[in-house]
């Protein structure tokens, strides 16, 4: 099995396309949501292959107004799926940059790389969910399927694109290329 | 100096986050603000995007997203100035419609947005570096600008300078009227 690894203080200090206040924000939502699901920095995020293991670290220890802060649990599960996704998608593709997308737009995030003056070349659609605990109504392959067809739908159907879904409780990571 | 740019892009989806939050609380002039804040960084990325084929997808995706951001600003006409360039600047296929979209909601909106305006006075002033003439209405003190063409500013003034006329113009978002229509009244 191959190992990756994932540093959210890494995150912290910001990833190509992102500032330091978008990372710090995405990192703090990833390892809260993570220790509220019963994980501590080290844990093991399993690829869909289980080919990959994904190792999350962090450092910083949780604020005692986190719990307040992430109250909607449905944001948080949102922003942490970033968290982990985007740094993932550096790691398995070879697209450099991440952008990204308006919201109301069709994706959430651009994947590409920058050109020699720093200017983003948009290449790829990145589409990021996350399941706080999987049960039978709501499982990582139906979420993943629901992606695919919303993208396929799109005119967007016949550019490159990726989906990600992280699952916290277990954890799990579903990467598909489409 | 093109990092700026992807300072710009990321702090103008800060801005539209910060309009989603203040429409949530029902707060729509704070919400258009931010959105117009949001519209005029994106709309510098957008129209700073090279023109080389690289760059396709992404001049139609930052030109996109910088149209729906002067829609929900209510810049109508520029919203439609930036489908029309990315439409003429080879869209990319996969943005093409969606682009066709957003113009085609623009021109709705400020086909809704413009008012008719039926004006009777006198053509008493002209603006030239403005291209505009002024209208005093009848047995008043109130003076009208009106926007008017370069190619009819010489001939409205020669025929209808001091006359009492009727003019209709449409007046746009940002409080100008332009002329629609003019004639001698009866």
């Amino acid at each position: 099995m191959e190992e990756f690894e994932i540093n959210l203080e890494e995150l912290r200090q910001g990833i190509p396309g992102f500032t330091e206040a978008a990372g710090s924000f995405l990192a703090e939502a990833a390892s809260y949501c993570l220790y509220k699901s019963g994980h501590e920095s080290g844990v093991f995020l399993v690829s869909n292959d289980e080919e990959k293991k994904i190792r999350i670290n962090w450092d910083r220890e949780l604020s005692k107004d986190i719990e307040s802060t992430w109250k909607d649990e449905q944001e948080l599960v949102e922003f942490a799926a970033a968290g982990i996704a985007l740094p993932l998608a550096l790691l398995l593709t070879s697209y450099t940059d991440i952008q990204r997308a308006k919201k109301g737009s069709r994706a959430d995030f651009w994947l590409g790389r920058k050109d020699e003056n720093g200017f983003p070349i948009l290449e790829a659609l990145l589409e990021v969910s996350g399941i706080m605990k999987e049960n039978d109504g709501n499982t990582i392959k139906t979420r993943v399927t629901q992606k695919k067809r919303q993208i396929k739908k799109t005119p967007y159907g016949n550019l490159p694109a990726y989906v990600i879904v992280i699952e916290f409780s277990q954890p799990k990571a579903n990467f598909q290329s489409i | 100096m093109s990092n700026e740019f992807v300072t710009m892009h990321q702090i103008a989806m800060e801005f539209v986050d910060e309009a989603r939050l203040a429409t949530q609380k029902g707060e729509t002039k704070v919400a258009r603000l931010f959105f117009q804040k949001a519209f005029a960084l994106e709309k510098v990325v957008a129209t700073a995007t090279p023109q080389e084929d690289q760059y396709r997808l992404t001049r139609s995706v930052f030109l996109r997203s910088a149209a729906t951001l002067a829609i929900d600003s209510r810049f109508y006409q520029e919203a439609i100035d930036l489908t029309n360039l990315a439409l003429k600047t080879n869209p990319h296929p996969a943005l093409r419609f969606e682009i066709e979209e957003l113009a085609e909601i623009a021109t709705t909106k400020q086909a809704n947005q413009q008012k008719i305006k039926n004006i009777k006075g006198k053509l008493v002033a002209v603006d030239l570096p403005s291209l505009q003439i002024k209208v005093q209405v009848i047995d008043s003190q109130i003076f009208i600008p009106i926007r008017v063409s370069e190619q009819l500013l010489v001939e409205i003034v020669q025929q209808y300078w001091n006359k009492v006329i009727i003019v209709q113009g449409v007046t746009h978002s940002d409080g100008f009227t332009e002329l629609k229509e003019i004639k001698h009244a009866a």
